[in-house]
């Protein structure tokens, strides 16, 4: 947030991002934005395990839809991390659970894509939100 | 023999149009409301350039705080501005229930994003907004123009519950009922027992919004818990309303409503 805050300035010129990429400023706000600082295991706790991922499960890589009454979509798990290696601590979500800062690890848009968010898992398919939202 | 090939050629000449995972409790992505799943296969909307299922109605930022002044889902869509006059009760004795002043409170102004016939279906995105569309929904039967003409929505369960004593379950006690017995005579039917009726797990009470009667009390819009229905007959299509009980018996009516 100490650039994604809108105020802080990125660089020694002492332009904002509010002034320079006016949509990549989260907000000043953290009631539009999806909740963070909290941990994943009380929330597990409140949802239950049929509206959230296990923490030990993978993040998604694809969906395939079911046809058939009452069998689940099946959501394919084969990326190289699991929700808890996202999770600060073990436990707590941050921006750092969906997003590769470094550039390194996250995946690779699909053509059609033209920009990188630096996420864990694909745009495609909310698969970045199919990960642990049981939808 | 020809009335059997009529069967089939009606029920073949659905498949085309018939989307792909939308059968109850197969989840979101594939269903009618993937939106971008509907726009790819009918052409009615324009697609997510990214192909993502849950931004047409949800952003993980930048998202609308509230709608109506009411806190939002981490909304993503555009908002239906619509202003509709709540039910009017047939009968004078239900006169005493009132009516949220926008009956459209909680969720049920979310759904007309979409159901209103006037918002465009494929206009979400706010801040840095990728690829809104000017497509409303059309299809005759899923818009809502007029709160007249469908189940009262936008009033306290609890008022009802005071309104019509001993008519309505125990919406804490209660919840939706997830088998029918058929027509099954149902012995001392007038106890409203109702013999042969199971209850599902989804309490009554927990989709009432503040107490209020919203769209979805009676939907499940994720289409992952709703109810699983017969196949018609005729089509062998089992419809998928993603509604909390089934319509085999009016299971769905039956929850609340002691008849």
């Amino acid at each position: 947030m100490t650039c994604h805050d809108g105020i802080i300035a990125i660089d020694a010129q002492g332009d904002t991002m509010v002034s320079k990429f006016p949509q990549d400023v989260i907000s000043t706000n953290l009631s539009m934005t999806h909740p963070i600082g909290f941990s994943y295991d009380a929330a597990m706790n409140v949802r239950g395990a049929s509206q959230l991922a296990d923490k030990n499960l993978y993040l998604a890589s694809a969906v395939t839809t079911s046809n058939i009454t009452g069998v689940y979509n099946q959501v394919s798990r084969n990326s190289t991390l699991r929700i808890v290696d996202v999770l600060f601590q073990g436990t707590y979500i941050t921006c750092m659970s969906c997003h590769d800062v470094h550039n390194d690890q996250n995946v690779t848009p699909d053509p059609g894509d033209n920009y990188n968010y630096l996420l864990w898992a694909k745009e495609e398919q909310s698969l970045i939100c199919l990960s642990c939202h049981l939808k | 023999m020809l009335k059997l090939f009529l069967r089939l050629a009606v029920y073949f000449s659905f498949l085309p149009c018939a989307i792909a995972g939308n059968s109850p409790q197969t989840g979101v992505s594939g269903s009618l409301h993937d939106i971008n799943n509907l726009a790819v296969t009918t052409g009615a909307y324009n697609p997510d350039v990214y192909q993502r299922v849950c931004v047409f109605c949800h952003s993980p930022h930048n998202a609308e705080f509230s709608s109506n002044n009411v806190a939002s889902p981490l909304w993503n869509h555009a908002p239906s501005k619509v202003i509709l006059a709540p039910y009017a009760w047939a009968l004078p004795a239900n006169q005493t229930i009132s009516f949220n002043i926008d009956p459209l409170v909680g969720p049920s102004r979310l759904c007309m994003g979409c159901h209103d016939g006037v918002t465009a279906v494929d206009s979400h995105g706010g801040a840095g907004s990728l690829n809104s569309g000017s497509h409303p929904l059309t299809t005759p039967g899923y818009t809502v123009t007029n709160l007249k003409t469908i189940h009262p929505i936008g009033f306290l369960y609890s008022d009802a519950m005071a309104a019509r004593p001993g008519r309505l379950t125990d919406p804490t006690t209660t919840s939706f009922l997830a088998s029918s017995p058929f027509g099954a005579a149902s012995a001392g039917s007038n106890t409203y027992t109702r013999v042969g009726y199971t209850q599902g797990t989804v309490l009554i009470a927990s989709t009432l919004y503040a107490g209020y009667v919203t769209c979805a009390t009676c939907h499940d819009v994720h289409n992952t818990n709703n109810a699983i229905n017969l196949p018609d007959p005729d089509t062998g299509i089992a419809v998928n309303y993603f509604v909390r009980a089934p319509e085999q018996g009016s299971a769905l009516c039956l929850s609340c409503h002691l008849m």
